[in-house]
């Protein structure tokens, strides 16, 4: 985890590397720091073991293979989450249920405001 | 009278009396009897003994005039005859018999006078003897005939039949009440009129007419014609025409008798009728009726028996149920019929053979019995006989229906299971193993239920397994129960989805009785719909994403570029997204070939291919995702090349190459090399562009791009591994695994 003073790190976990650049810029843009852009699942799990990340967006679908091990090693860390997918919330496997979720195309304020909750300034 | 005198004196006396009368009358011709006052005989005439073979001695020896009576004459002459000539000194014309010796007795008509002395004592008498025979006859006869013209005058009064006499030429002569009865003239109205009138057809008399001379000649004529009424109406008759004779013997008048008729008509009629309806029974039975005499002779036949057999009925008359008997039945056949003319048996049923005509073989049901006489004496046979050959036919034709429905099964990949729930027994059609994908032992021919349950619930795959005997036992408690859809583990260790569909059979009686369950492989089914629920999946998660692309593009492009150019930029990226996605649609999803990709994205310039624009490759499916990142690299690197490079002047040229090495684990390789344009100058600052062409298509296919702002022009390489980049083989739709629940 990192200081109160350092912006919190997010780890972009998205297979659609037009839609990972713009939330990478706007993540930067609102002061968070960002942990990485990945699309795959050891990828994630490299930077999540290593203590890389204080926080996450998670696509459930990466290149047709779910991304459930991602969460659940998020889940594992208490790393909070973003669930940003494609598919409706219920069509979900219960573990994404958990986290805050966002359906896809994402509204960029709604990201910063889900992200603000969950990281909440002092 | 004669007490106080000498009797033999008195006889002396007598007898010299008439001695001289005796001389004379001896031959007169009546008889001459002269006896005492008390009857006896003194003298008798030869006439007298002729006519009655008596003796003159044996008369006059002491026999009595009243002994020669008959029994019933002596009584007359003692009570009447006597006293009577006592009293008035005659009688005369007494019609009495003589019961003459060794003769039939002798009608006679005696005349007695008494002679008497001067004393007038009673001396003779005198008695003359009539033979009467022929007067007797004559009376007999006249009284008969008046006796008999009495009765036959009271037999035509009383007559029902219509009796009238006519001339010969037909005018009526006596009419009687019967004749008016029926006819309804009149006595007066009848006499004097023409026979003619009373026949109807009118040509009816002519024929009638015709037998006048036979009638004349002596004949009698019968004919059945119809009488015609004063009022008109008609009346059925049988007349009788006959002819009188005159005391000549010519035939002088004719007596004509109407016998009514309309009843037996009625009766025969209806009696025609009733046999023309019990022939047509008869001939018109849809079983074969036959008529056999006892020793077995056809007597009479029905069509319908003809055509079960196959004789015609004049064949069928000529033979015996013997002989077209199948051998094998015809023991049983006769014992059954003796027991019926034992009297054992009323009737008798039993199916059997017929051999036929062209000597095939009919199954008959047959039906006897025994007609008898009034003194029970048996007359015929009375035989049903049902062409059961239908019954045969019905069989066969379940035979082929079941046949057919295997067929058809087989032909469907259905199978069938019947459960009888009562005896626990379940067979299946003979394609039943290679539906469900395993063979049960003896299932085909049947075995127990419980037994059939427990090895099939043993392959149906333990997830399936509750909701499959739940379905079962619900069947078999009799509940109608909806189709299943489940799995099983065939012979080859694989999952095969089988859809069951049960009905319950309900017996005549109402009771439930069995269960027909069709089995289905519907696993090309399943593995259909799977697929359709994934595109389906599939092609929503990609709408959502593509809206994300199209959101990401938008927000890029507002950021970096010329806000007055920010609508056109805009456009032609969508555009490139879309020309990479109908590629991806037009490919079903399953990649896009580089070359195809290449010249969507150029669109544009597609004169320029193949002169200024070289492509260059072997034939390679880009995957889906790669394709769009890729596709939208190469529409960047178009739209900076007409802006600043090779494609902004007349002369560049652009080469884009591609190139697979070392296999499925090797490297993709694209590169988009341009020359000839304007001096190529490194861009100031990183746009949106530079994202694109270099870090999103790295992103996506996981590759480093080599991007070279040369003197001679730009230059971009890919390389990226195959796996990432590339379409192989079963990825075609890849959907993530939590969308299969």
């Amino acid at each position: 985890m990192t200081s109160n003073d350092e912006p919190p790190r997010i780890l972009i976990v998205e297979d659609e590397p037009l839609i990972a650049a713009v939330f990478s810029e706007v993540l930067l843009d609102a002061e968070f720091a960002v942990a990485g852009v990945v699309s795959k699942i050891d990828d994630a799990l490299a930077i999540i073991e290593g203590d890389a990340c204080d926080g996450a967006i998670l696509d459930t679908n990466l290149f047709g293979v779910s991304s459930v091990p991602i969460a659940e090693a998020l889940a594992a860390r208490g790393i909070r989450y973003l669930v940003i997918s494609g598919y409706l919330p219920e069509q979900l496997p219960v573990m994404f249920q958990d986290a805050p979720f966002l359906r896809k195309p994402v509204g960029l304020e709604q990201l910063i405001d889900a992200f603000r909750a969950l990281f909440p300034k002092e | 009278m004669t007490r106080g005198n000498n009797p033999r004196n008195v006889v002396t006396l007598a007898q010299h009396f008439e001695e001289s009368a005796e001389q004379v009358l001896d031959n007169a011709p009546c008889g001459f009897i002269s006896t005492l006052p008390d009857g006896m005989i003194v003298s008798v005439n030869q006439t007298f003994l002729k006519w009655t073979g008596f003796d003159r001695d044996g008369l006059l020896a002491g026999r009595r005039f009243q002994d020669l009576l008959t029994v019933p004459g002596r009584i007359f002459y003692e009570t009447h005859l006597r006293p009577l000539l006592l009293l008035q000194g005659f009688v005369n014309e007494i019609a009495c018999h003589i019961a003459c010796d060794n003769r039939d007795p002798l009608p006679v008509l005696v005349n007695s006078s008494l002679k008497s002395d001067a004393a007038g004592h009673p001396l003779v008498i005198r008695t003359t003897v009539f033979n009467a025979t022929e007067r007797t006859n004559y009376e007999q006869e006249l009284r008969l005939a008046r006796q008999n013209a009495d009765e036959l005058a009271a037999i035509v009064r009383s007559s029902a039949d219509a009796i009238f006499s006519t001339t010969i030429d037909g005018i009526i002569l006596a009419w009687n009440p019967a004749a008016e009865a029926i006819l309804g003239y009149s006595v007066s109205e009848a006499i004097g009129q023409h026979v003619r009138d009373l026949i109807f057809p009118p040509d009816r008399y002519e024929e009638f007419a015709a037998w006048n001379s036979r009638v004349r000649r002596g004949e009698v004529q019968h004919l059945d014609t119809m009488g015609k009424r004063r009022d008109g109406t008609l009346v059925d008759v049988a007349a009788t025409i006959s002819p009188i004779r005159d005391k000549d013997g010519t035939v002088s008048a004719f007596s004509v008798i109407f016998h009514d008729i309309t009843e037996r008509k009625r009766a025969a009629l209806a009696l025609k009728e009733s046999e023309a309806r019990f022939r047509n029974i008869f001939e018109n039975a849809a079983v074969g009726v036959a008529q056999v005499a006892l020793d077995g002779t056809w007597l009479d036949v029905n069509d319908t028996l003809c055509g079960i057999v196959g004789y015609s009925r004049e064949e069928l008359l000529r033979k015996t149920f013997q002989d077209i008997t199948h051998p094998d039945d015809l023991d049983a056949d006769l014992t059954l019929v003796r027991r019926l003319l034992a009297g054992e048996i009323k009737i008798f049923t039993m199916d059997k053979r017929y051999i036929r005509a062209n000597g095939s073989t009919v199954w008959s049901g047959l039906t006897v019995s025994l007609q008898r006489r009034q003194n029970g004496e048996p007359a015929y046979f009375i035989s049903i006989i049902r062409d059961i050959s239908a019954r045969v036919h019905a069989t066969e034709a379940l035979h082929e229906t079941q046949a057919r429905l295997r067929h058809a099964a087989k032909n469907a990949g259905l199978s069938y299971v019947v459960i009888d729930v009562e005896r626990r027994w379940i067979c299946a059609s003979e394609g039943h193993g290679a539906v469900m994908g395993f063979a049960t032992p003896g299932l085909v021919n049947g075995i127990d239920l419980d037994r059939a349950s427990s090895m099939f619930l043993d392959r149906v795959i333990p997830a399936d397994r509750r909701r499959v005997r739940d379905n079962l036992q619900q069947a078999l408690a009799g509940k109608p129960v909806a189709s299943i859809e489940y799995r099983v583990r065939d012979d080859d260790g694989l999952e095969r989805w089988i859809e069951t569909w049960s009905s319950l059979e309900t017996s005549q009686d109402s009771r439930f009785a069995r269960i027909f369950a069709t089995n289905l492989n519907i696993s090309e089914r399943k593995r259909t719909e799977e697929h359709m629920r994934l595109i389906m999946g599939e092609i929503n998660h990609r709408a959502k994403n593509l809206l994300g692309v199209v959101q990401a593009v938008a927000w890029q492009t507002a950021r970096s570029g010329d806000r007055t150019t920010f609508a056109a930029r805009l456009t032609d990226r969508i555009g490139s997204l879309a020309a990479s996605h109908d590629l991806l649609v037009r490919g079903e999803l399953a990649g896009v070939e580089v070359a195809d990709l290449v010249c969507a994205q150029l669109a544009g310039f597609s004169a320029a291919i193949g002169t200024r624009i070289l492509l260059d490759g072997p034939p390679a499916r880009i995957s889906p995702a790669a394709a769009q990142a890729i596709g939208m690299a190469l529409h960047e690197l178009a739209t900076n090349a007409t802006k600043y490079g090779a494609l902004s002047n007349a002369d560049g040229r652009v080469h884009i190459s591609w190139h697979i090495s070392g296999g499925k684990e090797g490297l993709f390789s694209m590169s988009w090399v341009e020359s000839g344009g304007p001096k190529v100058e490194p861009p100031s600052r990183k746009g949106f562009g530079r994202t694109v062409i270099v870090s999103m298509v790295e992103a996506a296919v996981s590759g480093r791009v080599a991007l070279k702002f040369n003197k001679s022009g730009l230059s971009w390489e890919l390389q990226s591994p195959v796996d990432d980049t590339l379409e192989t083989e079963g990825r075609a739709i890849s959907p993530a695994s939590h969308d299969i629940e």
